[in-house]
């Protein structure tokens, strides 16, 4: 034998398995038998944990369930399953109080295998048909496996998931570079040509606009204008505003012409109405001169003798004026002066007197002077210190004895004569200041008396004065006597001298005035106007001469303001019209690139349009050999396995592929008719609870056997739960079928004791080699699991032989 | 031992007791008279061997290659088609792969002219 098989297995303290349990496995069919909750399915999970280090049934029903798995007086446990054949290994795993602590289990792939194909629990038996009914199409529902692992149409599922990205745009755009780009670049250049189109179109409309513009314009001038948007040259010229404006400049300068002829009729028909008023003034004057000029010439000649000095104004008026005020002055000055000199002469006298009195005054102090020692004071200094050598009544000057004197003590007589001494000497300082006092004074009044004797003018000067003043009172009387005639007189010879002037500017005017009238008339011929008619008003020929150029001029500016537009207007096309040209340039290339750019999208697509036929054809091809698979295999089979235990059951489950366009095969779980007629229900509405876990077992067994041998191992966890008689004798045959047959390695858990015996006798070894194994489990004296195991191997029938 | 005909129920039970009893009801017979004999072969199925149609993988895939060949011989170009298929040797992921290698190559060529 070279397949692999189970060979041994240890568990300790897992699940319900209190203890170590050793249970041998290597028979081609293994038995277990043990009561309700002695530890069978425990036991078989044991198997599918040391080898996939996991428990699918239980992972189903809790995710969490690692954490339960290990007894729960234990602290630490472990599975363990050894196989022989082909590769001898062990497998297990630990248990901690945290769940699975070690593990060295299969592959994911065999595990797998195993926990899909090889081992059906309890628990599954019930739901494996509503699984397969609500699977779904994707790649891992487990049909896809099942069929994944039926056809290992890998290629063809590497196509197909691998073109599947082309279905949806936005998958394509994450998966080609590139394609992103060519659109973005695409959508770009559509919008950009769009809207220069736009651009183009308005500024094509613009240009017509502007056309219409010149149009009108060139009719309004009565210019005649070929419009052709190609000839703006032409167009140009015809609009040129050469003419008007030489005609414009020669208006102008007509109008200054005119400016100038009324300016100067203006100022020649100025002041004319006033010039004959002064007639009368000319003649008061005459008489003004005739009371007074004579009186005036008199008082003028003797004021200018009285102020010899002075220049006095030639008008009357102002001659007056000045002359009154300088003449007061001049008196003042007069008298002041003869004032000034009587004091001056009073004075003279009175210092003379005072002067004689500091003379004799001197004379005195310099008398007592003389009789005072001038060494009185040295003297008195000297003794005073004498007296500090004096001592008792001897003299140190002289060494007589002053006592014989009998005239008191040395010391008092030389104190007293010390005294006197020195009030000498205060004498004759007092009487030095006074006589430089009286020194001073005396200097002072000789001064003054020599100043005052030279500027004391004599009697006759002093008489001048007098008179001076009395004159120039008596000429200041006179004039104010006839200061208003004066004035009056200033006045109207004023008047005669603008009356003069006045008549003279009149009869110059009244020449330019008629200089002017005949310029104007010609001016007017000039322009082509009718001249000015005599006895038309000079200002009204002028006013209408000038609204003529005014008009004229008007015309001209409106003319050129058209021109103007006009070709405003055709530089405005111009500039258009080299847009347009720019803009085209551009829209030429954009649409070439847009060209270039929808290309290479296209050629993309046509690229991304195979790719998506290539998947489609897969899909049609990978359709039709599941469809074939189904219906020829997996169906047949699963009919054979029903039919044989369920030979009563009129209705067959299968799997029904609906004939549909769609791509993807959704197979469903339906049941036929043995008669035919059509699908029935789904299994679960049409079998008996009997029959419905009958089609479960032999989905099961179906699944297992369609796909390649990888493990040829067939675990049951008591599958015969309500079966009938007949079910289970068949089940019997079936499984004996798959062991002898098909060398499948079993094993069955039942907790029914005469179907465990009616077993062991159906699946007792039929040929040498063959072996059956029975292990009992049951609960020791501290409810320690225990695991008795018995061997069967084969023995030739003897008895019917002898028979 | 195959019994046939009418039996009394209790001979059946009796001897179910020491043999194992295979009961094949009456034939329902289609309208040309005979028989469906594939009933019967239904009935006494347990005991014919079992026959498992194996799987013949690798064919498959073959078989599959030349059906992808023959449908899209005249829709999509042999190079595409040969490129997906090797590329198809390495996973889907190598498929994908290609296929946008390919529309980048249709996408990038025409710019490169340009």
């Amino acid at each position: 034998m070279t397949d692999i098989l189970l060979k041994e297995l240890d568990v300790t303290d897992f699940r319900s398995i209190r203890g170590h349990v050793h249970a041998p496995l290597d028979a081609q069919v293994v038995l277990i038998h043990g009561e309700n909750g002695a530890g069978k399915t425990s036991l078989l999970s044991a198997i599918e944990l040391a080898l996939t280090g996991g428990v699918q049934s239980l992972r189903r029903a809790d995710p969490g369930y690692a954490t339960q798995l290990m007894h729960r007086s234990a602290k630490h446990g472990s599975v363990s399953v050894a196989t022989i054949g082909k590769g001898a290994v062990t497998y297990g795993a630990t248990l901690s109080i945290d769940g699975i602590a070690t593990s060295t289990s299969f592959d994911p792939a065999l595990a797998s295998f195993f926990s899909e194909r090889s081992y059906l629990p309890q628990a599954l038996l019930g739901q494996l048909l509503q699984i397969y009914q609500d699977s779904g199409t994707g790649a891992d529902s487990p049909l896809a496996k099942f069929v994944g692992e039926l056809l290992r149409l890998d290629r063809l599922d590497a196509i197909e998931a691998g073109l599947k990205p082309l279905g949806d745009v936005r998958n394509v755009r994450k998966v080609v570079d590139g394609w992103s780009e060519n659109e973005l670049e695409k959508t770009r250049l559509d919008v950009l040509i769009k809207d220069q189109q736009v651009g183009l179109l308005d500024i094509i409309e613009n240009i017509g606009i502007q056309m219409s513009a010149i149009r009108d314009t060139a009719g309004a001038l009565g210019v005649a204008v070929e419009l052709d948007e190609r000839k703006l040259d032409v167009i140009e010229q015809a609009l040129s505003p050469a003419q008007d404006e030489l005609r414009l400049t020669v208006i102008t300068d007509r109008r200054r012409e005119l400016g100038s002829i009324r300016r100067d009729v203006v100022r020649a028909a100025g002041a004319d109405p006033s010039a004959p008023g002064h007639e009368p003034s000319s003649d008061a004057y005459e008489r003004w001169a005739a009371t007074y000029m004579e009186r005036y010439s008199a008082l003028r000649s003797r004021i200018e003798a009285i102020l010899p000095a002075m220049s006095l104004p030639s008008d009357m008026a102002s001659f007056a004026d000045e002359a009154l005020r300088h003449l007061a002055l001049h008196a003042d000055q007069a008298t002041a002066r003869a004032g000034k000199a009587g004091a001056d002469a009073a004075r003279l006298s009175a210092a003379e007197n005072e002067i004689d009195v500091a003379r004799s005054r001197l004379q005195a102090i310099g008398s007592e002077m003389g009789g005072i020692s001038t060494s009185a004071g040295g003297l008195a200094a000297i003794l005073s210190e004498v007296t500090a050598f004096v001592d008792g009544e001897t003299c140190p000057v002289c060494d007589r004895d002053y006592a014989e004197l009998n005239a008191g003590t040395l010391v008092e007589y030389v104190h007293g004569k010390v005294r006197r001494l020195s009030s000498s000497a205060q004498r004759l300082l007092e009487l030095g200041r006074t006589n430089t006092q009286a020194q001073a004074l005396f200097d002072r009044l000789e001064r003054e008396i020599a100043t005052l004797t030279d500027g004391v003018p004599d009697e006759r000067t002093l008489a001048d004065l007098d008179r001076a003043a009395v004159d120039a009172n008596a000429a200041r009387a006179d004039l104010s006597g006839i200061v208003d005639a004066l004035k009056e007189g200033s006045r109207l010879r004023a008047g005669q001298v603008a009356a003069q002037r006045a008549v003279i500017e009149a009869q110059s005017r009244s020449l330019a005035l008629t200089a002017g009238r005949q310029t104007m008339s010609d001016f007017a011929v000039a322009i082509a106007a009718a001249p000015v008619a005599e006895g038309e008003d000079l200002g009204a020929a002028a006013e209408r001469i000038q609204s003529l150029l005014d008009a004229e001029n008007r015309l001209l500016e409106e003319r050129l303001s058209l021109r103007r537009k006009a070709r405003e207007a055709v530089g405005i096309i111009r500039s258009l019209q080299s847009r347009v040209d720019r803009l085209s340039d551009e829209l030429g290339r954009h649409e070439t690139a847009l060209k270039v750019v929808a290309k290479a999208q296209q050629r993309a697509q046509k690229v991304r349009n195979q790719g998506t036929k290539i998947r489609e054809a897969v899909d049609a091809i990978w359709s039709g050999i599941i469809r074939q698979e189904f219906n020829e295999r997996l169906n047949r089979l699963w009919r054979d396995l029903f039919v044989r235990l369920a030979p009563g059951e009129p209705f067959i489950p299968a799997f029904r592929i609906p004939a549909s366009e769609t791509q993807r095969i959704q197979p469903r779980l339906v049941t036929d008719h043995r008669s035919g007629g059509g699908a029935g229900g789904t299994p679960g509405a049409m079998l008996s609870a009997g029959n419905l876990k009958t089609a479960a077992l032999t989905l099961f067994l179906s699944l297992h056997l369609s796909v390649p041998k990888t493990l040829p191992w067939l675990i049951l966890d008591d599958p015969v739960q309500s079966m009938d008689d007949v079910h289970i004798a068949h089940l019997a045959s079936l499984l004996r079928t798959l062991s002898k047959e098909h060398e499948r390695q079993i094993v069955i858990a039942v907790h029914d004791r005469q179907l465990f015996e009616y077993l062991r006798l159906e699946l007792s070894p039929a040929f040498p080699n063959d072996s059956l194994l029975t292990l009992e489990l049951a609960r020791g004296p501290n409810q320690d699991t225990r695991c008795l195991s018995r061997r069967f191997g084969f023995k030739e029938e003897t008895s019917l032989l002898a028979a | 031992m195959v019994l046939a005909g009418a039996t009394l129920p209790g001979d059946i039970d009796s001897l179910a007791d020491t043999a194992r009893v295979l009961h094949v009801d009456t034939l329902p017979v289609n309208k040309a008279g005979i028989p469906d004999l594939d009933r019967l072969e239904d009935s006494i199925r347990v005991l014919l061997p079992l026959s498992i149609p194996q799987p013949a993988a690798n064919e498959q895939d073959g078989t599959a290659k030349d059906q992808l060949e023959k449908a899209l011989k005249n829709v999509v170009d042999a190079a595409t088609i040969r490129t997906i298929m090797d590329a198809a040797e390495h996973g889907d992921e190598a498929v994908t792969t290609a296929i946008a290698s390919m529309i980048d190559t249709a996408l990038v060529s025409e710019e490169e002219k340009a």
